[in-house]
């Protein structure tokens, strides 16, 4: 009942208001630029480490000469979510090694680098011809095939979001959005693209309506992008009079930002919010960007794969700004010089929206599929951050967060590494929009410090897995040791059961037959009874049978202890030894979070600025003595490191 | 190394590295403080015509303590100074000082009310935002506990042209010459009410409603009308609150739900009160008129670091802060009673805080379309 009352609302045009969000000055003084092709580069940069997956492969090799379209990786065939890399134009293998890759700590990883030759050749395309009649799974498949990844900026893979949708929610009611919104100042690629290319992106539309079988179609756009809107409508409006389909509903959202983040959206749409533990697509709501649908309805209906995508260049320290269309792999540096940089002391290369895009530590980064937009602002155009300040509990960051959250809270439980409280106050929530540090009066790097966090987070909820994995394997062997006790002493009570029948029983039987009762005196006396004597044999015999086969039982209890020994570093991670029980406690366990494992397994800290005395609060569960146990395991492989070290600084003092 | 990484060390040097979002929104603290130091000269003003000098003697030495104080905080917390002051906070706080302490307060006492307010209720406790109660009501009460027979000494009567008796000389003489206050008070008590000097017997009408009350008098013994010349310095600087109020809210500055809800509580909590218990609570407009009731209601209750953190913990706490100033005037045995009503909200500030927790984003969510 309730569920039909929303729907019937959605349809309706309801649109809901989501809580907090900023109105922003637009600075979108590029939307009247029209998409220009940018010329090729003499370098193309594709990343490859995260479309191979562990069991992906490289298909080219160094030398090799591809021509655009080429598909270049097989990506792990278990895991759906990866998709190929595609050459994104002709040339010829350079090399196949790390680069630096495009991402706020100058972070490097596996690339194909291709020279191009200037010729351009494509490989034939491959259009799926009358595609209305294709099953959805080929679709989807070409999708994946294509490389097609959300160019929203998340990246998420495309054909992973729709096979969850379609597999996953019920098939009664599934919604469609096209994203649209585009809310971070300065950007408008998205806004150009559905300008220029409306007809195209209807095509996608219809293309994505066929794999889900929506029952609403949305697109969703920002009543700031008023051509976009009158050349959406006309273009719906044509079609709806010429083919008599209703390709969907367009949704004019009042302008706020971050309305473009999925969740915010499907709130302003449906007044659902989705948690953030919560595929949206498993709840059959799909969003889609509007570059997504363009580039998927180039690959199903022309044929091409994934291989260039529109950009927003803009900023006050470019003699040019506008929108173009670059190859993937394009260097930054290369965008930069064609819009005529002139760099300022210390001018600061944004990728992606001033809101959400962070600054380049080098220049020299492939243009990859996430990123939308690149800014090489002055100093007055995006004022740099002054001094921070103490927090004066204004509340306003808490009035603009989006995720419901109260971040000046957040941000002072974080500050002080209090990292168990900050995660019940909804840390994970938080998806970085800046909307808190905008408007903090006290200009503290409230967002910052979130994305700092998370990696905190990132690090602790590894730390609790592994702890757990460890705590698991630790009582399954407990309980095998209990068990074998438990054997062991069965056997032994057993034995000792039959060991004193036996002995009664042979005493009986030399009671009844030789009044003396100890068998060492009964044995002195077996030249004269020779029954007697060889009864007391019999026995004799039987008590060290007896004796033999406890002896073999122990021998065999301890061999499978032994055994059992060296095999547990087998069947662990060789880190965590698990037969601490028996060492003795380490003198240093109230300190075991300065030596922690974690360190050993993320050294990018540093590079994001995490000081590793930040990790220090840990927290690990220090009462129970599983506890303590794990508490060494993870305090123990961290041992031998201190005095390498230390001996590392001592060599470096003595250079000096 | 098979996975080499670049450091960002070496590239800074070439390019800016800053945190996202590039963008701000322009509003610092500074300003804030500056604006709500400007909402409050027009009452500052009007404060001198009606009381006289005193109050600017009063705000200088404030400032001045204030001033030292600060910098004293920050030297030895090794921040810079600078950057200490130029948040302007202690500006709020010695004007609001200014505005509360009786006009003639001896200069000594002044300098440790404000010593304590600086140094002990706001940096000991780590500085601007980091303080539990109000410094400005903090020091006040400080002056109201440690010192009774001054404050009761030293208030003076709102009066027509009081400029002009308590002239900066005359109130110089008696803030740091030690000369007797009662003089004076007395001359600007008859300068206000020249025809029923008798029937008040303190210097505020708060003041004499206490004494009315203490003796289990009516206290509705006089019938107030604030068009009336004698009472009309209150209208005059409630509406000069008032105005500097509108900034402040016109600048988004305070967060104008909450001072709704305060003025909604406050009459609704005195005209209860008025039905039940009416001879020892005041009706709705001498709650707002008398006492420091309007300057709370901009001022105080709605400084950020003091308060509730979200929107619904604000109005809980302006709630909670109007229902105290009513019922501590109505039984308390201080004349006023806002400054004891704000600290005690702002101590319940931290449960509050935890009481109206927020939801989280989808905890209402349920399976649905
Ligand atoms: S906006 Fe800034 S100063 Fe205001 S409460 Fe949030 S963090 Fe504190
Ligand atoms: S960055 Fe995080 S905490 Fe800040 S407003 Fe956005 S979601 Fe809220």
């Amino acid at each position: 009942m309730e569920l039909d009352k929303q729907r019937h609302k959605i349809s309706a045009g309801k649109i809901w208001k989501f809580f907090g969000g900023l109105k922003l000055n637009d600075l979108k003084n590029t939307s009247a630029d029209r998409i220009l092709d940018l010329k090729l580069p003499n370098l193309i940069t594709l990343p490859i480490d995260r479309h191979l997956g562990t069991g992906g492969q490289v298909l080219v090799t160094v030398g090799e000469r591809v021509k655009r379209g080429q598909q270049l990786t097989a990506p792990d065939s278990q895991n759906s979510n990866l998709v190929p890399v595609h050459a994104s134009t002709s040339g010829t293998i350079m090399s196949i090694a790390p680069q630096v890759l495009p991402h706020p700590s100058g972070f490097s990883g596996e690339c194909i680098s291709i020279r191009p030759d200037g010729l351009d050749e494509s490989i034939e395309p491959k259009p799926l011809s009358r595609w209305e009649s294709l099953d959805p799974q080929v679709l989807i498949a070409r999708i994946r095939e294509f490389g097609i990844e959300g160019l929203g900026g998340a990246q998420f893979p495309t054909a992973a979001k729709l096979q969850s949708a379609l597999s996953e929610s019920s098939p009664d009611y599934r919604l469609l959005i096209i994203n649209g919104c585009e809310c971070e100042p300065m950007v408008t690629c998205d806004d150009r693209l559905i300008q220029e290319k409306t007809s195209d992106l209807l095509q996608g539309i219809r293309i994505l309506k066929k794999i889900l079988n929506p029952s609403e179609v949305l697109i969703a756009i920002e009543d700031n992008k008023t051509e976009a809107i009158d050349s959406l409508r006309a273009a719906i409006n044509n079609m709806r009079s010429s083919t008599g389909e209703c390709i969907g509903t367009l949704r004019v959202l009042p302008t706020k930002y971050p309305q473009g983040a999925a969740r915010n959206l499907i709130k302003a749409l449906t007044g659902i919010e989705v948690p953030y533990n919560v595929h949206t697509s498993k709840l059959g709501i799909v969003v889609q960007n509007v570059a997504t649908v363009y580039a998927i309805k180039q690959a199903v209906v022309d044929g091409l794969p994934l291989d260039s995508r529109v950009i927003t260049v803009a900023g006050d320290s470019l003699k040019l700004n506008g929108n173009i269309r670059v190859r993937l792999g394009t260097s930054v540096r290369f965008v930069l010089n064609n819009f005529k940089l002139k760099p300022e002391f210390h001018q600061r290369i944004i990728l992606g929206g001033p809101m959400m895009g962070f600054t380049l530590p080098t220049i020299d980064v492939p243009i990859t599929k996430s990123v939308n937009c690149v800014i090489a602002p002055n100093s007055s155009d995006l004022p740099p951050r002054n001094n921070q300040h103490n927090c004066i509990r204004c509340g306003r960051c808490a009035r603009v967060c989006p995720s419901r959250l109260v971040p000046y809270q957040l941000y002072a439980l974080s500050k002080a590494s209090n990292h168990a409280k900050a995660r019940q106050c909804g840390i994970a929530d938080c998806n970085e929009c800046g909307c808190c540090a905008f408007i903090c009066p006290s200009e503290l790097d409230l967002t910052a410090q979130f994305r700092r966090e998370h990696a905190i987070q990132k690090v602790i909820n590894e730390l609790e897995q592994r702890n757990a994995v460890a705590k698991e394997r630790m009582a399954a062997h407990e309980a095998r040791v209990r068990l074998e006790e438990e054997k062991k002493a069965a056997k032994r009570a057993a034995a000792l059961a039959r060991i004193n029948r036996q002995k009664s029983e042979s005493t009986d039987s030399d009671k009844q037959q030789d009044p003396v009762q100890n068998p060492q005196e009964a044995a002195s006396r077996q030249v004269s009874g020779g029954r007697s004597a060889q009864a007391q044999e019999q026995t004799e015999l039987k008590i060290s049978r007896i004796i033999k086969a406890k002896e073999a039982d122990a021998a065999e209890s301890m061999a499978a202890e032994a055994a059992e020994q060296p095999a547990q570093p087998e069947q662990s991670t060789p880190t965590l030894p698990y037969n601490l029980k028996r060492t003795a406690a380490p003198k240093h366990v109230p300190e075991y979070h300065k030596w922690t494992a974690p360190l050993k397994h993320v050294p990018d800290l540093t590079l994001v600025g995490i000081e590793h005395s930040e990790l220090k609060s840990v927290e690990l569960p220090t009462k129970t003595p599983e506890a303590l146990l794990s508490t060494r395991e993870s305090s123990e492989p961290a041992k031998p490191r201190l005095p390498e070290a230390l001996k590392k600084n001592s060599t470096l003092k003595h250079k000096r | 190394m098979s996975n080499p990484k670049i450091t960002t060390g070496s590239s800074r040097q070439l390019l800016g590295i800053s945190p996202a979002p590039h963008l701000h929104s322009g509003l610092k603290t500074g300003t804030i403080m500056l604006i709500t130091s400007a909402a409050l000269l027009p009452a500052w003003f009007l404060t001198m015509y009606y009381y006289g000098f005193g109050c600017l003697w009063q705000f200088l030495i404030c400032a001045g303590t204030a001033l030292v104080c600060e910098s004293t905080a920050a030297l030895l917390r090794s921040r810079s100074i600078f950057d200490n002051l130029l948040d302007y906070s202690f500006l709020v706080t010695a004007l609001i000082l200014s505005l509360t302490i009786p006009p003639l307060t001896p200069w000594y006492l002044t300098v440790s009310l404000t010593v304590f307010a600086i140094l002990f209720v706001k940096q000991m406790f780590g500085g601007l935002g980091m303080n539990i109660f109000n410094p400005a009501m903090a020091g006040f009460v400080f002056l109201l506990i440690s010192a009774p027979s001054v404050v009761f000494n030293t208030v003076l009567t709102p009066s027509d042209g009081a400029y002009q008796t308590a002239t900066l000389d005359a109130t110089y003489e008696i803030i740091f010459k030690e000369n007797s206050p009662l003089p004076l008070q007395e001359t600007l008590k008859e300068l206000s009410y020249p025809s029923h000097v008798d029937e008040i017997s303190g210097a505020t009408f708060l003041e004499s409603l206490k004494t009315a009350r203490k003796a289990g008098g009516d206290n509705t013994l006089v019938h107030v009308d604030f068009i009336e010349s004698n009472y009309s310095p209150y209208l005059y600087l409630a509406l000069a609150y008032a105005f500097g109020g509108l900034v402040l809210m016109g600048f988004r500055i305070i967060f104008k739900r909450m001072v709704l809800v305060f003025a909604l509580s406050i009459i609704v909590f005195s005209s209860l009160g008025k039905l039940y218990f009416s001879d020892v609570v005041m009706p709705p407009l001498q709650q707002f008129l008398f006492g420091g009731t309007m300057i709370a209601m901009f001022f105080i209750i709605t400084d950020p670091v003091t308060n509730a953190g979200t929107a619904k913990g604000r109005i809980t706490f302006s709630i909670l802060c109007a229902f105290l100033i009513v019922l501590i005037r109505a039984f308390g045995s201080y004349s006023d009673s806002v400054a004891f009503a704000v600290m005690l909200s702002n101590a319940a500030a931290p449960l509050i805080d935890v009481l109206t927790r927020r939801r989280s984003f989808g905890s209402r969510f349920k399976r649905e379309g």
